[in-house]
């Protein structure tokens, strides 16, 4: 069945509009001189005559939008699938992601992806897949005289994806490390989080991937998924480029024969409930000198009636070098490199309505408060004929940019196809935006801006910031510490819980006994960090200091001066030659649990109610046998106890933590264990990062017991 | 683009990511037949000034794109004025004697005493310590109020607004080690508002809200130090180059930018916006005659000049490897750079098939190997034309480490394909996979109008002809294997080499 459904667009490009305030002065005749451009008449552009996007419903309900191009050899298509990760459940985000990727790079039943790579790249063309927040999406872009192998490799991937295992296992990677380096841009931080804001933390528009969520998909969730929405009645293609439309349809129907259409229900995107409200936010980020500001509230769809005022809006208070944000806070402040707003409408969902700016630490307060002050002011009195002169004559004159190339067209059309609205919806929109007042743009900003009720958020020092942040409001700190996955413990029963306990007192006992650990109050450890770095070993001196239960201090001599660490009855600081600093919440996290694990402090406080142990099993570990044990404190800390099956003594422990390259598996290896005052101490431990040396702990002299100068604990 | 940055919302140069666009725009040829077809829509004059203009006809839509570029990058600086070029580019939108202003003669009066105050307040200011307190309150306040005097001339953003009403699309200007350019994107009806409004940007500039706009320079620099990638690049260039101003940041050094004057501003101006330092394409649905005709009326009135002298300095050979860490909280990236030959050497079509076979997509050497088998690397590739083409540049490989692997990994599986590359033949598939996906490159470029007035100013300048755009291929058709294992062999040796990293350092693991 197919269906020719023509439009023909006209847009006419309205010149009248644009000399309305300068004042023509005609110099007709003296066409040798140069003009000033007040003085000049544009010739008229001639109409646009849109091409007819040709629209075919194929047999099995595919949907095609077709447009010659023959400008070039080429030839691309794109298709869209309903389908997106707001539909992926929330123990399994990134599960849609990664199923829209390994659907590509995991190859079919027939070819490995590999293969697909090499039969692709020999003739210099593409096809690539991927699942988005409200769509799925694949791609080809070949030579004109490749496109029946560009069609079946389209065809293949979308039909019989085979989910290999080794690549999903690579994606798995990929998005680990994008997660591991989420926190390293600021810009990315302060987006991520206005957007959890705005839609609550939780909602599929903001919530983002965890370990722990990678960790739960499985090949099956993949297939799962795709066989839940990959139909050809589910899909839409839009194509462009040269070739024959009768000829590709043909084409394309015969790629996709054998893929039958079935009764497929895509429930609708999860609703927005938002509430207004003002908070303030702040997120610690030490190491930039720039302050990192988004401030803002909910927006609307695009099918608000007001959309088309709000277009004006936007294009005066934050479209460009024109509008108030750029001239006011950039140009006349001179606050900012950076600044932008945009009052953002979706399709299917409301966008966010945000203002921000990057700038120096010293203007972060003052920065909020000036873009505050444009947002009040848009609700407060109408603008002037002449802002809404350039914001609707700088719409309507480049809106023949709309029609410069011919897949923008058909993609467009299908775009709107796609979310259920008009063909000429941009046309509509056109037509609205020229009846756009300075009345209406005050109504939809008093309508939908709330300046009052602003969500703001902060990342940077706010220890350098001009004013603290509270004096916008009471201040809520935003902990953006990657959880690390968490150590995967069997369900503990009575005999695996009496047999650790059991276990960790023969540890005690072999390592001094019960009365000696209690007698201890502090102890210094002296010796040398190796560590191994790419430029070869570093060999650092370092004296630690306990004093138990809570005081840890580690001196470290580095080449550029003496480093301090203090952890201090559950505070955390830095002592740097430039002077002591606060350290980031994921450090202050892990100094504590070091303070933890230590092999000391653990057995002495192994009596404590606080602490859950269990009994894992037997296992080789440093070329013994050993029993093993988990310890975790109330902290939710986790360490693995590798205990020799013969004398108890721990060999090793092992424990999820930072590595140089984020959160991974650590070990401890312990040998060269002393007799110090009755108790063990390892005086040889080496440190193990996802199973290769990070590094190795040589200690020249421990004591206990002895005097402390307790002011190294005070905070300077 | 080119390795440049954006006017706004785009950190300078830094990314790794923007590092790789480049591939795209120096990796070649079409079909050598293209070339006919080309010449035939296209238009060459030069006025007597010396200012060259190439004019594409492409009639598909009635828009047109423009694209002035201007010989002068920031290898053009010299110590002292490092970020002027880049500074001068902001400036180039601040308007002219009738754009901008209200009372040209009155304002420049104004800004006259501005300088003067921050002038002294220089003088001041290098006395240290023994730097007059009062006097400098005092200077701070007369450079402030000559400021203020001044801006009550402005007409914030004229130019700006005027080409914004007028609907254009894409107004924007990139500054990179080589060359500023200008571009901007209007429908076809508005040609002459661009010849008016470009020809007066050259011929009547002035550097009004300097002061202003060096602050927000200061912001820009701000955050390039703030990204982890802006970091590494700059200190990696200063390494890898220690006379040839290849080394120095595009945007300039803070102390340089702080002290930088109106008048250093100016007589760079002078110096290197001579219209015969100007290369201008203009593509679209435009007729030649018109538009020689408008050129002629609106640029034959800047009044010609010498053309500057390109850089001299030539980066001494290195004498052994260079190494430089940036210790950051941020995750884990490995640059090596091996310094090369510049884009006109004839070695440089090797390197094109080169950065092909090791770098470009899945099937690429170091994809294959260090994300793929290795899983070692989320992004591994290889590529030329950093930091530059008119001088000699370097070849980039650049690994991102996997979580839970080291820079250190990456390296050493860099350096063995490299070392393939040097003792086995590259297969005559991989060769001849990449001429191919060169061609079908260089089409893909071709469909729009801004993108190929970029490439025939970048062609037509660097290389000396637009044609080169085309021409390259033959060059690229005769790569043999032989040439690769010769190229790895001469020019990848740990003698040339220079390696970035960022080593994350978390306390904790100390």
């Amino acid at each position: 069945m197919r269906m020719k459904k023509s439009f023909l667009m006209m847009v006419l490009i309205f010149l009248s509009f644009e000399l309305c305030f300068f004042v023509p002065v005609c110099h007709g005749l003296n066409l040798g001189r140069q003009k000033s451009y007040k003085k000049l008449k544009f010739p008229a552009l001639g109409d646009i005559v849109v091409p007819d996007v040709e629209r075919v419903t194929l047999p099995n309900g595919m949907q095609l939008f077709l447009l010659e191009d023959h400008e070039l050899p080429l030839i691309s298509i794109s298709a869209r699938i309903r389908t997106g990760s707001v539909y992926e459940p929330a123990d399994k985000i990134g599960l849609a992601s990664i199923t829209g990727i390994v659907m590509r790079t995991g190859g079919t039943t027939s070819k490995t992806g590999d293969q697909i790579d090499e039969e692709l790249e020999q003739i210099a063309a593409s096809v690539e897949t991927g699942i988005g927040l409200n769509a799925g999406y694949a791609s080809v872009s070949v030579l004109k005289e490749d496109i029946d192998t560009g069609l079946a490799i389209l065809a293949d991937v979308l039909m019989n994806p085979a989910f290999r295992e080794d690549k999903i296992l690579l994606a798995k990677v990929q998005h680990r490390s994008a997660i591991a380096r989420r926190n390293d841009q600021v810009a990315q931080i302060a987006g991520r989080e206005f957007t959890k804001l705005i839609y609550g933390p939780d909602s599929a528009y903001a919530r983002h991937t965890e370990y722990a969520t990678i960790d739960n998909i499985s090949r099956d969730d993949l297939v799962a998924f795709h066989k839940k929405f990959y139909y050809p009645n589910n899909v839409m293609l839009a194509v462009c480029g040269d070739f024959d439309t009768k000829g590709i349809v043909e084409k394309i129907e015969k790629a996709f024969a054998d893929w039958e259409k079935t009764d497929v229900q895509v429930p609708a995107v999860p609703q927005v409930n938002y509430e207004f409200r003002s908070t303030v936010n702040q997120i610690h980020k030490d190491d930039i000198d720039q302050a990192c500001i988004r401030l803002g509230h909910i927006g609307c769809l695009m099918n608000d009636p007001d959309y088309f005022a709000l277009i004006v809006m936007n294009r005066i208070l934050g479209g460009g070098f024109t509008s108030r944000l750029f001239r006011n806070v950039r140009s006349r402040e001179g606050l900012a490199y950076s600044v932008f707003g945009n009052y953002s409408a979706d399709f299917d969902h409301p966008g966010v309505f945000y203002v921000g700016c990057q700038t120096k630490s010293q203007s972060t307060v003052h920065a909020a408060r000036a873009m505050v002050e444009e947002v009040k002011k848009m609700t407060e009195e109408e603008v002037t004929d002449e802002e809404l002169a350039i914001a609707k004559e700088a719409y309507l004159n480049s809106f023949v940019f709309n029609f410069d190339s011919k897949g923008k067209i058909v993609n467009r059309l299908l775009g709107y196809e796609y979310f259920g609205y008009p063909p000429d919806f941009l046309q509509k929109t056109k037509t609205n935006v020229e009846k756009v007042t300075k009345a209406d743009v005050l109504r939809v900003a008093r309508k939908h801006l709330q300046p009052d009720k602003v969500q703001i958020v902060a990342v940077g020092r706010p220890q350098d910031f001009d004013e603290p942040l509270s004096v916008l409001g009471a201040v809520t700190e935003i902990d953006i510490t990657i959880p690390t996955p968490k150590e995967e413990l069997p369900a503990a029963t009575d005999e695996t819980i009496t047999r650790g306990r059991e276990l960790l007192a023969k540890a005690v006992t072999a390592c001094g006994g019960a009365e000696a650990f209690a007698a201890i109050n502090n102890y210094v450890i002296k010796g040398d960090i190796t560590m191994t770095t790419p430029q070869g070993d570093m060999q650092v001196p370092v004296i630690t200091t306990f004093i138990l239960p809570d005081k840890l201090q580690q001196v470290l001599d580095l080449p550029m001066g003496q480093l301090k660490q203090v952890v201090s009855q559950g505070e955390v600081w830095m002592v740097t030659p430039q002077g002591s600093m606060d350290v980031p919440e994921s450090q202050r996290k892990e100094m504590k649990a070091r303070l933890f694990r230590d092999f000391v402090n653990l057995l002495r406080m192994s009596d404590s109610k606080e602490l859950s142990v269990q009994y894992l099993g037997k296992e080789q570990a440093a070329g013994a046998e050993a029993e093993i044990i988990s310890v975790t404190d109330a902290n939710d800390n986790t360490v693995k106890l590798f205990l020799d099956a013969k004398t108890f003594i721990p060999l090793k422990q092992a424990y999820k933590g930072m590595t140089m390259a984020g959160p991974g598996e650590l070990e401890e290896i312990y040998s060269d264990v002393r007799d110090i005052s009755g108790i063990k101490v390892p005086f040889s431990t080496l440190v193990n990062a996802n199973g290769s040396k990070q590094g190795e702990l040589k200690v020249s002299d421990a004591k206990f017991n002895t005097e402390i100068d307790l002011s190294i604990f005070q905070k300077q | 683009m080119k390795q440049t940055k954006r006017k706004q919302n785009m950190a300078v140069f830094g990314a790794v990511v923007l590092l790789l666009a480049m591939v795209a725009v120096l990796s070649g040829p079409a079909k050598a037949q293209d070339l006919s077809e080309f010449e035939k829509r296209i238009t060459v004059f030069t006025l007597d000034n010396g200012l060259k203009f190439i004019v594409l006809e492409r009639h598909e839509a009635p828009v047109v794109s423009f694209h002035t570029y201007a010989n002068v990058g920031s290898v053009d600086e010299v110590k002292g004025i490092t970020g002027l070029a880049h500074l001068f580019e902001h400036m180039a939108f601040k308007g002219t004697k009738t754009i901008g202003t209200q009372n040209y003669r009155a304002e420049a009066k104004a800004m006259t005493k501005e300088d003067k105050a921050f002038l002294a307040i220089k003088a001041e200011e290098r006395k240290g310590d023994k730097a007059d307190k009062e006097k400098l309150e005092e200077l701070q306040k007369r450079f402030e109020e000559a400021q203020k005097e001044a801006q009550e001339y402005l007409v914030h953003d004229e130019f700006e607004e005027i080409y914004s009403r007028n609907g254009a699309s894409g107004f924007n200007a990139y500054t990179s080690w080589d060359a500023t350019q200008y571009i901007v994107s209007l429908a076809s009806n508005k040609t002459e508002l661009w010849m008016s409004l470009e020809s007066d940007r050259f011929l009547n500039p002035v550097i009004r809200e300097f002061y202003k706009e060096r602050n927000v320079v200061m912001e820009e620099r701000r955050m390039m130090e703030n990204n982890p990638q802006g970091r590494l690049v700059e200190d990696f260039m200063a390494s890898a180059y220690k006379a040839h101003p290849y080394g120095e940041p595009i945007v300039g050094h803070m102390s340089d930018i702080q002290t930088i004057t109106r008048a250093e501003a100016e007589a760079f101006f002078k110096k290197y916006y001579g219209p015969g330092n100007l290369t201008i394409a203009i593509v679209g649905d435009v007729q030649p005659e018109e538009i020689e005709k408008m050129a002629r009326r609106y640029f034959g009135r800047v009044p010609g000049g010498p053309k500057p002298e390109p850089v001299e300095t030539v980066e001494p050979p290195q004498r052994g490897e260079r190494r430089v860490v940036v210790e950051d909280l941020s995750q884990p990236i490995v640059i090596i750079g091996y310094h090369k030959a510049n884009i006109n050497h004839p070695d440089n079509a090797v390197f094109d098939c080169l950065s092909d076979i090791v770098g470009t997509g899945r099937t690429s050497r170091l994809y294959k190997s260090l994300v793929k088998e290795k899983k070692i690397a989320i992004e591994a590739s290889g590529f030329q034309g950093m930091p530059g083409n008119k001088y000699a540049g370097l070849f980039l490989f650049y690994a991102v480490p996997a979580k839970g692997h080291t820079n250190q990994e990456c390296e050493e599986a860099i350096y063995a394909e490299i070392e393939k590359l040097k003792t086995e033949f590259v297969t005559p598939e991989e060769l001849k996979k990449s001429k191919t996906r060169i061609r079908a490159d260089i089409i893909r470029q071709l469909d729009s109008n801004d993108g190929l007035a970029a490439l025939l100013t970048f062609y037509d300048v660097v290389t000396g002809d637009w044609r080169n755009l085309f021409k390259q291929l033959d060059d690229i058709e005769k790569v043999i294997a032989d040439d690769v294992q010769r190229v790895a062999k001469e020019y990848f040796t740990s003698k040339n080499r220079t390696v970035g990293a960022i080593e994350t350092t978390t306390a904790e693991k100390l």
